[in-house]
Protein backbone atom coordinates (compact mmCIF):
# COMPACT_ATOMS: atom_id res chain seq x y z
CA UNK A 1 0.00 0.00 0.00
CA UNK A 2 1.39 3.45 -0.68
CA UNK A 3 2.47 5.58 2.10
CA UNK A 4 0.59 8.73 1.10
CA UNK A 5 -2.39 7.46 0.68
CA UNK A 6 -5.04 7.11 3.68
CA UNK A 7 -7.99 4.35 3.49
CA UNK A 8 -10.15 5.26 6.24
CA UNK A 9 -11.50 1.73 5.97
CA UNK A 10 -8.64 0.14 6.42
CA UNK A 11 -6.82 2.36 9.43
CA UNK A 12 -10.75 2.64 11.42
CA UNK A 13 -10.01 -1.51 11.40
CA UNK A 14 -6.30 -1.19 12.43
CA UNK A 15 -7.12 1.63 15.41
CA UNK A 16 -10.55 -0.55 16.75
CA UNK A 17 -8.39 -3.53 17.29
CA UNK A 18 -5.52 -1.97 18.73
CA UNK A 19 -7.76 -0.30 20.94
CA UNK A 20 -9.44 -3.12 22.14
CA UNK A 21 -6.48 -5.41 22.21
CA UNK A 22 -4.84 -2.71 24.56
CA UNK A 23 -7.38 -2.89 26.77
CA UNK A 24 -7.24 -6.59 26.81
CA UNK A 25 -3.85 -6.48 28.32
CA UNK A 26 -4.21 -3.54 30.59
CA UNK A 27 -7.47 -4.68 32.14
CA UNK A 28 -6.42 -7.13 33.76
CA UNK A 29 -3.16 -6.01 34.57
CA UNK A 30 -4.82 -3.58 36.57
CA UNK A 31 -7.00 -5.70 38.40
CA UNK A 32 -3.58 -7.89 39.12
CA UNK A 33 -1.94 -4.57 40.32
CA UNK A 34 -5.15 -3.71 42.70
CA UNK A 35 -5.56 -6.99 44.50
CA UNK A 36 -1.64 -7.50 44.81
CA UNK A 37 -1.45 -3.90 46.27
CA UNK A 38 -4.61 -4.13 48.68
CA UNK A 39 -2.86 -6.72 50.48
CA UNK A 40 0.69 -4.82 50.74
CA UNK A 41 -1.43 -2.06 51.99
CA UNK A 42 -3.16 -4.19 54.31
CA UNK A 43 0.50 -5.41 55.99
CA UNK A 44 1.59 -2.13 56.55
CA UNK A 45 -1.11 -1.13 58.64
CA UNK B 1 -47.80 -41.75 39.38
CA UNK B 2 -51.13 -40.74 41.61
CA UNK B 3 -48.23 -37.96 42.79
CA UNK B 4 -47.89 -36.54 39.62
CA UNK B 5 -51.54 -36.71 38.55
CA UNK B 6 -52.19 -34.63 41.84
CA UNK B 7 -49.48 -31.81 41.23
CA UNK B 8 -50.95 -31.91 37.78
CA UNK B 9 -54.08 -30.98 38.42
CA UNK B 10 -53.15 -28.66 41.05
CA UNK B 11 -50.89 -26.99 38.33
CA UNK B 12 -53.71 -26.67 36.78
CA UNK B 13 -56.15 -24.91 39.18
CA UNK B 14 -53.37 -22.45 40.27
CA UNK B 15 -53.43 -21.42 36.72
CA UNK B 16 -57.13 -21.37 36.26
CA UNK B 17 -57.63 -19.22 39.05
CA UNK B 18 -55.02 -16.72 38.13
CA UNK B 19 -56.83 -15.34 35.11
CA UNK B 20 -53.75 -12.97 34.24
CA UNK B 21 -51.23 -15.51 33.61
CA UNK B 22 -53.43 -16.70 30.40
CA UNK B 23 -55.08 -13.19 29.53
CA UNK B 24 -51.99 -11.55 29.28
CA UNK B 25 -50.28 -13.33 26.63
CA UNK B 26 -53.67 -13.14 24.49
CA UNK B 27 -54.12 -9.52 25.30
CA UNK B 28 -50.60 -8.72 24.11
CA UNK B 29 -50.96 -10.78 20.77
CA UNK B 30 -54.25 -9.25 19.79
CA UNK B 31 -52.97 -5.79 20.33
CA UNK B 32 -49.84 -6.22 18.17
CA UNK B 33 -51.84 -8.24 15.21
CA UNK B 34 -54.19 -5.01 15.35
CA UNK B 35 -51.40 -2.88 15.29
CA UNK B 36 -49.36 -3.97 12.14
CA UNK B 37 -50.93 -3.12 9.84
CA UNK B 38 -51.85 0.43 11.23
CA UNK B 39 -47.94 0.57 11.91
CA UNK B 40 -47.05 -1.01 8.64
CA UNK B 41 -49.54 -0.62 5.78
CA UNK B 42 -53.11 -1.18 5.20
CA UNK B 43 -52.24 -2.66 2.14
CA UNK B 44 -53.19 -6.55 1.64
CA UNK B 45 -50.57 -7.55 -0.28
CA UNK B 46 -47.57 -5.68 1.52
CA UNK B 47 -49.05 -7.68 4.76
CA UNK B 48 -50.01 -11.18 3.42
CA UNK B 49 -46.27 -11.24 2.84
CA UNK B 50 -45.18 -10.44 6.11
CA UNK B 51 -48.36 -12.11 8.10
CA UNK B 52 -46.03 -15.69 8.23
CA UNK B 53 -43.25 -13.34 10.25
CA UNK B 54 -44.85 -11.56 12.17
CA UNK B 55 -47.54 -13.83 13.59
CA UNK B 56 -44.67 -16.00 14.53
CA UNK B 57 -42.25 -12.65 16.29
CA UNK B 58 -45.70 -12.29 18.22
CA UNK B 59 -46.08 -15.52 19.27
CA UNK B 60 -42.30 -15.17 20.51
CA UNK B 61 -42.36 -12.28 21.97
CA UNK B 62 -45.64 -13.33 23.84
CA UNK B 63 -43.96 -15.75 25.78
CA UNK B 64 -41.46 -13.83 26.98
CA UNK B 65 -44.33 -12.38 28.78
CA UNK B 66 -45.42 -15.70 30.50
CA UNK B 67 -41.97 -17.77 31.13
CA UNK B 68 -41.02 -16.41 34.46
CA UNK B 69 -44.70 -17.52 35.30
CA UNK B 70 -43.50 -20.79 35.37
CA UNK B 71 -41.08 -20.87 38.86
CA UNK B 72 -41.02 -17.72 40.06
CA UNK B 73 -44.50 -17.76 42.15
CA UNK B 74 -43.21 -21.40 43.22
CA UNK B 75 -39.79 -19.64 44.05
CA UNK B 76 -41.37 -16.95 46.37
CA UNK B 77 -43.61 -19.50 48.52
CA UNK B 78 -41.47 -22.22 48.53
CA UNK B 79 -42.98 -24.58 47.25
CA UNK B 80 -40.28 -25.33 44.79
CA UNK B 81 -37.94 -25.80 48.00
CA UNK B 82 -40.31 -28.84 49.55
CA UNK B 83 -40.05 -30.24 45.81
CA UNK B 84 -36.53 -30.43 45.67
CA UNK B 85 -36.80 -32.01 49.26
CA UNK B 86 -39.54 -34.51 48.26
CA UNK B 87 -37.04 -36.64 46.49
CA UNK B 88 -39.10 -37.03 43.72
CA UNK B 89 -38.56 -37.36 40.00
CA UNK B 90 -37.95 -33.36 39.31
CA UNK B 91 -37.25 -33.52 35.67
CA UNK B 92 -41.05 -35.00 35.42
CA UNK B 93 -42.54 -32.29 37.89
CA UNK B 94 -40.59 -29.30 35.64
CA UNK B 95 -42.47 -31.05 32.67
CA UNK B 96 -45.78 -31.00 33.99
CA UNK B 97 -45.05 -27.16 35.16
CA UNK B 98 -43.83 -26.82 31.61
CA UNK B 99 -46.73 -28.37 29.65
CA UNK B 100 -49.52 -26.36 32.35
CA UNK B 101 -47.39 -23.20 31.15
CA UNK B 102 -47.82 -23.99 27.51
CA UNK B 103 -51.33 -24.82 27.51
CA UNK B 104 -52.46 -21.80 29.29
CA UNK B 105 -50.18 -19.38 27.53
CA UNK B 106 -49.65 -20.64 24.28
CA UNK B 107 -52.46 -22.74 23.25
CA UNK B 108 -55.41 -19.81 23.60
CA UNK B 109 -52.55 -17.42 20.81
CA UNK B 110 -52.56 -20.64 18.40
CA UNK B 111 -56.41 -20.77 18.37
CA UNK B 112 -56.32 -16.88 18.20
CA UNK B 113 -54.12 -16.80 15.19
CA UNK B 114 -56.99 -18.14 13.12
CA UNK B 115 -58.02 -14.98 13.10
CA UNK B 116 -55.01 -13.61 10.94
CA UNK B 117 -56.68 -14.80 8.18
CA UNK B 118 -58.33 -11.93 8.66
CA UNK B 119 -56.56 -9.17 10.34
CA UNK B 120 -52.96 -9.63 8.28
CA UNK B 121 -54.72 -11.81 4.89
CA UNK B 122 -52.94 -14.70 5.06
CA UNK B 123 -54.02 -16.75 2.63
CA UNK B 124 -56.12 -20.28 3.59
CA UNK B 125 -53.85 -22.67 2.72
CA UNK B 126 -50.89 -21.15 4.91
CA UNK B 127 -53.15 -21.82 7.87
CA UNK B 128 -52.52 -25.50 7.99
CA UNK B 129 -49.01 -24.84 8.04
CA UNK B 130 -49.21 -22.10 10.38
CA UNK B 131 -51.10 -24.23 13.26
CA UNK B 132 -49.41 -27.33 12.77
CA UNK B 133 -45.73 -25.57 13.43
CA UNK B 134 -47.17 -23.61 15.83
CA UNK B 135 -48.32 -26.47 18.04
CA UNK B 136 -44.90 -28.41 17.47
CA UNK B 137 -42.81 -25.32 17.69
CA UNK B 138 -44.27 -23.33 20.59
CA UNK B 139 -43.18 -26.21 23.26
CA UNK B 140 -39.80 -25.78 22.14
CA UNK B 141 -40.05 -22.18 22.91
CA UNK B 142 -41.60 -23.05 26.31
CA UNK B 143 -38.53 -25.75 26.80
CA UNK B 144 -35.84 -22.31 26.42
CA UNK B 145 -38.26 -20.27 28.68
CA UNK B 146 -38.76 -22.26 31.38
CA UNK B 147 -34.44 -22.77 31.12
CA UNK B 148 -33.90 -19.28 31.46
CA UNK B 149 -36.61 -18.98 33.86
CA UNK B 150 -34.80 -20.76 36.07
CA UNK B 151 -31.86 -19.69 35.75
CA UNK B 152 -32.97 -16.12 36.58
CA UNK B 153 -35.27 -16.95 39.69
CA UNK B 154 -35.84 -14.32 41.74
CA UNK B 155 -33.91 -11.76 39.94
CA UNK B 156 -35.30 -9.37 37.49
CA UNK B 157 -32.64 -9.54 35.07
CA UNK B 158 -32.60 -9.42 31.42
CA UNK B 159 -30.23 -11.96 31.08
CA UNK B 160 -33.59 -14.36 30.57
CA UNK B 161 -34.46 -13.22 27.35
CA UNK B 162 -30.95 -12.53 26.64
CA UNK B 163 -30.61 -16.09 26.80
CA UNK B 164 -33.82 -17.48 25.31
CA UNK B 165 -34.26 -15.37 21.95
CA UNK B 166 -31.15 -16.41 20.50
CA UNK B 167 -32.11 -20.15 20.97
CA UNK B 168 -35.37 -20.07 19.73
CA UNK B 169 -34.13 -18.64 16.60
CA UNK B 170 -33.92 -22.00 14.64
CA UNK B 171 -37.42 -22.70 15.24
CA UNK B 172 -38.45 -18.93 14.04
CA UNK B 173 -37.23 -19.99 10.81
CA UNK B 174 -37.99 -23.44 10.42
CA UNK B 175 -41.68 -22.02 11.41
CA UNK B 176 -42.51 -19.01 9.23
CA UNK B 177 -40.37 -20.94 6.39
CA UNK B 178 -43.20 -23.87 6.28
CA UNK B 179 -45.48 -21.23 5.92
CA UNK B 180 -43.95 -19.85 3.11
CA UNK B 181 -43.11 -22.50 1.50
CA UNK B 182 -46.43 -23.73 1.32
CA UNK B 183 -47.86 -20.42 -0.10
CA UNK B 184 -45.53 -21.10 -2.90
CA UNK B 185 -47.17 -24.74 -3.31
CA UNK B 186 -43.63 -26.38 -2.03
CA UNK B 187 -43.90 -29.07 0.15
CA UNK B 188 -43.10 -27.95 3.61
CA UNK B 189 -43.25 -31.74 5.59
CA UNK B 190 -39.72 -31.42 5.69
CA UNK B 191 -39.64 -28.91 7.85
CA UNK B 192 -42.01 -29.48 10.29
CA UNK B 193 -40.08 -32.65 10.57
CA UNK B 194 -36.93 -30.49 11.27
CA UNK B 195 -39.00 -29.11 13.89
CA UNK B 196 -40.67 -32.23 15.71
CA UNK B 197 -36.86 -33.44 15.81
CA UNK B 198 -35.25 -30.52 17.46
CA UNK B 199 -37.82 -30.68 20.09
CA UNK B 200 -37.12 -34.19 20.58
CA UNK B 201 -34.05 -33.28 20.39
CA UNK B 202 -33.71 -30.72 22.81
CA UNK B 203 -36.26 -31.87 25.84
CA UNK B 204 -34.57 -34.00 27.79
CA UNK B 205 -31.07 -31.75 27.77
CA UNK B 206 -33.45 -28.68 28.50
CA UNK B 207 -35.09 -30.94 31.23
CA UNK B 208 -31.83 -32.22 33.06
CA UNK B 209 -30.41 -28.34 32.51
CA UNK B 210 -33.07 -27.16 33.64
CA UNK B 211 -33.44 -29.15 37.18
CA UNK B 212 -29.84 -28.28 37.52
CA UNK B 213 -30.28 -24.94 37.24
CA UNK B 214 -33.16 -25.05 39.81
CA UNK B 215 -31.18 -26.67 42.19
CA UNK B 216 -28.35 -23.71 41.91
CA UNK B 217 -30.72 -21.57 43.91
CA UNK B 218 -31.05 -23.84 46.91
CA UNK B 219 -27.06 -24.34 48.30
CA UNK C 1 3.33 -41.03 29.87
CA UNK C 2 -0.58 -41.53 30.76
CA UNK C 3 0.79 -40.28 34.91
CA UNK C 4 2.20 -37.60 33.84
CA UNK C 5 -1.21 -36.12 32.11
CA UNK C 6 -2.44 -36.93 35.08
CA UNK C 7 0.03 -35.08 37.32
CA UNK C 8 -0.32 -32.30 35.07
CA UNK C 9 -4.16 -32.31 35.22
CA UNK C 10 -4.02 -32.38 39.08
CA UNK C 11 -1.21 -29.71 39.26
CA UNK C 12 -3.54 -27.89 36.28
CA UNK C 13 -6.05 -27.66 39.03
CA UNK C 14 -4.17 -25.42 41.18
CA UNK C 15 -4.36 -21.89 41.75
CA UNK C 16 -1.09 -21.51 43.45
CA UNK C 17 0.69 -23.76 41.13
CA UNK C 18 -0.75 -21.91 37.62
CA UNK C 19 -0.52 -18.19 39.50
CA UNK C 20 3.41 -19.17 39.43
CA UNK C 21 3.39 -20.84 36.64
CA UNK C 22 1.41 -18.06 34.44
CA UNK C 23 3.62 -15.43 36.00
CA UNK C 24 6.44 -17.04 34.33
CA UNK C 25 5.17 -17.87 30.75
CA UNK C 26 3.15 -14.40 30.27
CA UNK C 27 6.11 -12.21 29.73
CA UNK C 28 7.46 -14.38 26.80
CA UNK C 29 3.87 -15.27 25.26
CA UNK C 30 3.19 -11.34 25.38
CA UNK C 31 6.01 -10.11 23.79
CA UNK C 32 6.24 -12.89 20.99
CA UNK C 33 2.47 -12.37 20.02
CA UNK C 34 2.33 -8.69 20.36
CA UNK C 35 5.73 -8.86 17.73
CA UNK C 36 4.16 -11.48 15.67
CA UNK C 37 0.77 -9.42 15.09
CA UNK C 38 2.88 -5.93 14.37
CA UNK C 39 5.18 -8.29 11.66
CA UNK C 40 2.28 -9.96 10.12
CA UNK C 41 0.33 -6.51 9.68
CA UNK C 42 2.77 -4.32 8.78
CA UNK C 43 3.41 -6.94 6.20
CA UNK C 44 0.04 -7.48 4.81
CA UNK C 45 -0.59 -3.61 5.01
CA UNK C 46 2.31 -2.75 3.56
CA UNK C 47 3.87 -4.95 1.44
CA UNK C 48 1.32 -7.55 0.20
CA UNK C 49 0.51 -7.29 -3.35
CA UNK C 50 -3.00 -5.38 -4.01
CA UNK C 51 -5.92 -7.05 -4.72
CA UNK C 52 -6.50 -7.02 -8.16
CA UNK C 53 -10.76 -6.73 -7.46
CA UNK C 54 -11.49 -5.46 -4.20
CA UNK C 55 -8.13 -2.97 -4.18
CA UNK C 56 -6.14 -2.04 -1.32
CA UNK C 57 -9.67 -2.82 1.37
CA UNK C 58 -9.01 -6.51 0.84
CA UNK C 59 -6.19 -5.65 3.45
CA UNK C 60 -8.85 -5.87 6.01
CA UNK C 61 -8.47 -9.66 6.09
CA UNK C 62 -5.81 -9.61 7.98
CA UNK C 63 -7.45 -8.42 11.34
CA UNK C 64 -10.92 -9.91 10.19
CA UNK C 65 -10.18 -13.38 9.38
CA UNK C 66 -8.09 -14.07 12.81
CA UNK C 67 -11.05 -12.67 14.77
CA UNK C 68 -13.84 -14.16 13.45
CA UNK C 69 -12.20 -17.92 13.12
CA UNK C 70 -10.12 -17.33 16.70
CA UNK C 71 -14.06 -16.04 18.13
CA UNK C 72 -15.18 -19.53 17.27
CA UNK C 73 -12.18 -21.61 18.90
CA UNK C 74 -12.81 -19.43 21.62
CA UNK C 75 -16.72 -20.63 22.14
CA UNK C 76 -15.64 -24.26 21.73
CA UNK C 77 -12.54 -24.30 23.93
CA UNK C 78 -15.26 -22.79 26.56
CA UNK C 79 -17.67 -25.56 26.26
CA UNK C 80 -14.95 -28.22 26.86
CA UNK C 81 -14.26 -26.34 30.19
CA UNK C 82 -18.11 -26.19 31.08
CA UNK C 83 -17.71 -30.38 30.22
CA UNK C 84 -15.05 -30.33 32.52
CA UNK C 85 -16.34 -28.23 35.32
CA UNK C 86 -19.61 -30.16 35.27
CA UNK C 87 -18.67 -33.19 35.42
CA UNK C 88 -15.39 -33.40 37.48
CA UNK C 89 -16.10 -30.28 39.39
CA UNK C 90 -12.63 -28.63 38.67
CA UNK C 91 -12.71 -25.29 39.45
CA UNK C 92 -10.25 -23.93 37.21
CA UNK C 93 -12.29 -24.47 34.55
CA UNK C 94 -14.86 -22.21 36.21
CA UNK C 95 -11.83 -19.48 35.90
CA UNK C 96 -11.36 -20.29 32.07
CA UNK C 97 -14.76 -19.93 31.38
CA UNK C 98 -15.16 -16.34 33.13
CA UNK C 99 -11.88 -15.21 31.84
CA UNK C 100 -11.74 -16.60 28.51
CA UNK C 101 -15.85 -15.20 27.41
CA UNK C 102 -15.09 -11.50 27.42
CA UNK C 103 -12.32 -11.98 25.03
CA UNK C 104 -14.18 -13.91 22.81
CA UNK C 105 -16.58 -11.58 22.58
CA UNK C 106 -14.09 -8.65 21.95
CA UNK C 107 -12.94 -10.96 19.53
CA UNK C 108 -16.63 -11.22 18.09
CA UNK C 109 -17.38 -7.87 17.85
CA UNK C 110 -14.13 -6.96 16.31
CA UNK C 111 -15.05 -9.50 13.59
CA UNK C 112 -18.39 -8.00 13.33
CA UNK C 113 -17.23 -4.72 12.91
CA UNK C 114 -14.68 -5.64 10.54
CA UNK C 115 -16.79 -6.94 8.42
CA UNK C 116 -19.16 -4.36 8.02
CA UNK C 117 -16.18 -1.83 7.52
CA UNK C 118 -15.19 -4.56 4.63
CA UNK C 119 -18.37 -4.79 3.51
CA UNK C 120 -19.47 -1.26 3.03
CA UNK C 121 -16.98 -0.67 0.18
CA UNK C 122 -17.10 -4.15 -1.58
CA UNK C 123 -20.60 -4.51 -1.22
CA UNK C 124 -22.12 -1.76 -0.85
CA UNK C 125 -23.69 -2.00 2.35
CA UNK C 126 -22.78 -2.57 6.02
CA UNK C 127 -24.89 -5.32 6.75
CA UNK C 128 -26.00 -8.54 4.85
CA UNK C 129 -28.21 -10.96 6.65
CA UNK C 130 -25.81 -13.70 5.11
CA UNK C 131 -25.57 -16.91 6.85
CA UNK C 132 -22.31 -16.15 8.02
CA UNK C 133 -22.82 -12.75 9.54
CA UNK C 134 -25.97 -13.65 11.06
CA UNK C 135 -24.31 -16.95 12.56
CA UNK C 136 -21.38 -14.76 14.21
CA UNK C 137 -24.19 -12.43 15.59
CA UNK C 138 -26.14 -15.63 17.18
CA UNK C 139 -22.63 -16.45 18.96
CA UNK C 140 -22.13 -12.69 20.06
CA UNK C 141 -25.44 -12.71 21.64
CA UNK C 142 -24.35 -16.00 23.43
CA UNK C 143 -20.78 -14.27 24.60
CA UNK C 144 -23.43 -11.41 25.81
CA UNK C 145 -25.85 -14.10 27.95
CA UNK C 146 -22.53 -16.34 29.47
CA UNK C 147 -20.95 -12.68 30.75
CA UNK C 148 -24.66 -11.32 31.96
CA UNK C 149 -24.96 -14.66 33.56
CA UNK C 150 -22.00 -14.12 35.95
CA UNK C 151 -23.75 -11.73 37.76
CA UNK C 152 -26.64 -13.32 38.46
CA UNK C 153 -25.33 -15.33 41.48
CA UNK C 154 -24.49 -14.70 44.71
CA UNK C 155 -22.03 -17.77 45.36
CA UNK C 156 -19.14 -18.09 42.71
CA UNK C 157 -19.69 -22.10 42.32
CA UNK C 158 -23.31 -21.09 41.50
CA UNK C 159 -22.56 -18.94 39.03
CA UNK C 160 -19.81 -20.66 37.20
CA UNK C 161 -22.49 -24.14 37.21
CA UNK C 162 -25.16 -21.81 35.33
CA UNK C 163 -22.62 -20.64 33.24
CA UNK C 164 -21.61 -24.23 32.33
CA UNK C 165 -25.11 -25.01 31.45
CA UNK C 166 -25.75 -22.22 29.49
CA UNK C 167 -22.50 -22.52 27.68
CA UNK C 168 -23.31 -26.49 26.70
CA UNK C 169 -26.89 -24.92 25.85
CA UNK C 170 -25.13 -23.16 23.46
CA UNK C 171 -22.56 -25.32 22.17
CA UNK C 172 -25.51 -27.97 21.31
CA UNK C 173 -27.76 -24.89 19.89
CA UNK C 174 -25.07 -23.38 17.43
CA UNK C 175 -24.76 -25.64 15.26
CA UNK C 176 -28.38 -25.94 14.72
CA UNK C 177 -28.73 -22.15 14.62
CA UNK C 178 -26.03 -22.34 11.19
CA UNK C 179 -27.73 -25.18 9.33
CA UNK C 180 -31.16 -23.35 9.81
CA UNK C 181 -29.92 -19.71 8.96
CA UNK C 182 -28.21 -21.66 5.56
CA UNK C 183 -31.61 -23.05 5.15
CA UNK C 184 -33.13 -19.61 5.46
CA UNK C 185 -30.81 -17.62 3.58
CA UNK C 186 -31.05 -19.69 0.26
CA UNK C 187 -34.60 -19.21 -0.11
CA UNK C 188 -34.26 -15.57 0.42
CA UNK C 189 -30.92 -14.41 -0.66
CA UNK C 190 -29.38 -15.55 -4.37
CA UNK C 191 -25.98 -16.98 -3.78
CA UNK C 192 -23.87 -13.94 -5.33
CA UNK C 193 -22.16 -12.77 -2.39
CA UNK C 194 -19.42 -15.01 -0.70
CA UNK C 195 -17.55 -13.55 1.79
CA UNK C 196 -14.52 -14.48 1.32
CA UNK C 197 -12.44 -15.36 -2.41
CA UNK C 198 -10.35 -17.47 -0.38
CA UNK C 199 -10.03 -20.20 -2.47
CA UNK C 200 -7.64 -17.94 -4.94
CA UNK C 201 -5.68 -16.51 -2.71
CA UNK C 202 -1.64 -16.44 -3.29
CA UNK C 203 1.18 -17.45 -1.72
CA UNK C 204 2.15 -13.54 -0.68
CA UNK C 205 -0.92 -12.70 0.92
CA UNK C 206 -1.05 -16.30 2.09
CA UNK C 207 1.59 -16.32 4.15
CA UNK C 208 1.15 -12.90 6.54
CA UNK C 209 -2.56 -13.83 6.61
CA UNK C 210 -1.07 -17.33 8.32
CA UNK C 211 1.13 -15.09 10.57
CA UNK C 212 -1.35 -12.83 11.69
CA UNK C 213 -3.94 -15.78 12.65
CA UNK C 214 -1.23 -17.23 14.69
CA UNK C 215 -0.27 -13.87 16.35
CA UNK C 216 -4.32 -13.55 17.05
CA UNK C 217 -4.19 -17.16 18.47
CA UNK C 218 -1.11 -16.46 20.65
CA UNK C 219 -2.46 -13.30 21.84
CA UNK C 220 -5.53 -14.83 22.98
CA UNK C 221 -3.54 -17.24 24.65
CA UNK C 222 -1.45 -14.30 26.05
CA UNK C 223 -4.69 -12.29 27.47
CA UNK C 224 -6.42 -15.53 28.51
CA UNK C 225 -3.41 -16.21 30.89
CA UNK C 226 -3.58 -12.63 32.15
CA UNK C 227 -7.52 -12.64 32.57
CA UNK C 228 -7.16 -15.91 34.43
CA UNK C 229 -4.52 -14.68 36.88
CA UNK C 230 -6.55 -11.51 37.38
CA UNK C 231 -9.64 -13.72 38.60
CA UNK C 232 -7.45 -15.71 40.62
CA UNK C 233 -6.14 -13.03 42.18
CA UNK C 234 -9.95 -11.65 43.16
CA UNK C 235 -10.95 -15.44 44.10
CA UNK C 236 -8.20 -16.29 46.30
CA UNK C 237 -7.33 -12.56 47.74
CA UNK C 238 -7.72 -13.48 51.42
CA UNK C 239 -6.01 -17.28 51.26
CA UNK C 240 -3.03 -17.23 53.17
CA UNK C 241 -0.78 -18.67 50.01
CA UNK C 242 -1.85 -14.93 47.86
CA UNK C 243 -0.84 -12.85 50.74
CA UNK C 244 2.55 -14.54 50.71
CA UNK C 245 3.23 -14.04 47.11
CA UNK C 246 2.37 -11.14 46.88
CA UNK C 247 4.00 -9.91 49.87
CA UNK C 248 7.28 -11.55 48.45
CA UNK C 249 6.93 -9.40 45.12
Amino acid sequence: MDFGEFNIHIWSVVSIMGFICLLLIFLPLAKIRKNESKIKNNEKT
Amino acid sequence: MIYFTKILKKEFLIYSRKSSSFIGPVVFFLISISLYPIGISNDPDILKNLAPGLIWITVLLSTLISFQNIFSEDYEDGSIELLLASGQNLSLIVLIKIFVNWVFSCLPIIILSVFSVFLLYLPLEGLKPLIISLLIGTPTICLFGALAGALSLGKNSITGPALMLPLSLPVLILGTQAINYSLNDINFSSNILLLTAILIFLLPIILFASVGALKLHFN
Amino acid sequence: MFQILKNFYHKLGSYPWFYKISGKVIPFVGVFSISLIVISSIWGLFFSPTDAVQGDVYRIIYFHVPAVSVSQVIYYSISVAAAVFLIWRMKMAGVYIKSLAPIGAAFTFIGLLSGAIWGQPTWGTWWVWDARLTSTLVLFLFYLAIIGMQSTFASRKSADTAVSIITLIGVVNLPIVKKSVDWWNTLHQPASISISGESSISSEMLIPLLLSILGVYLFVFFTGLLFMRAEISTREQNKEWFKKLSSNN
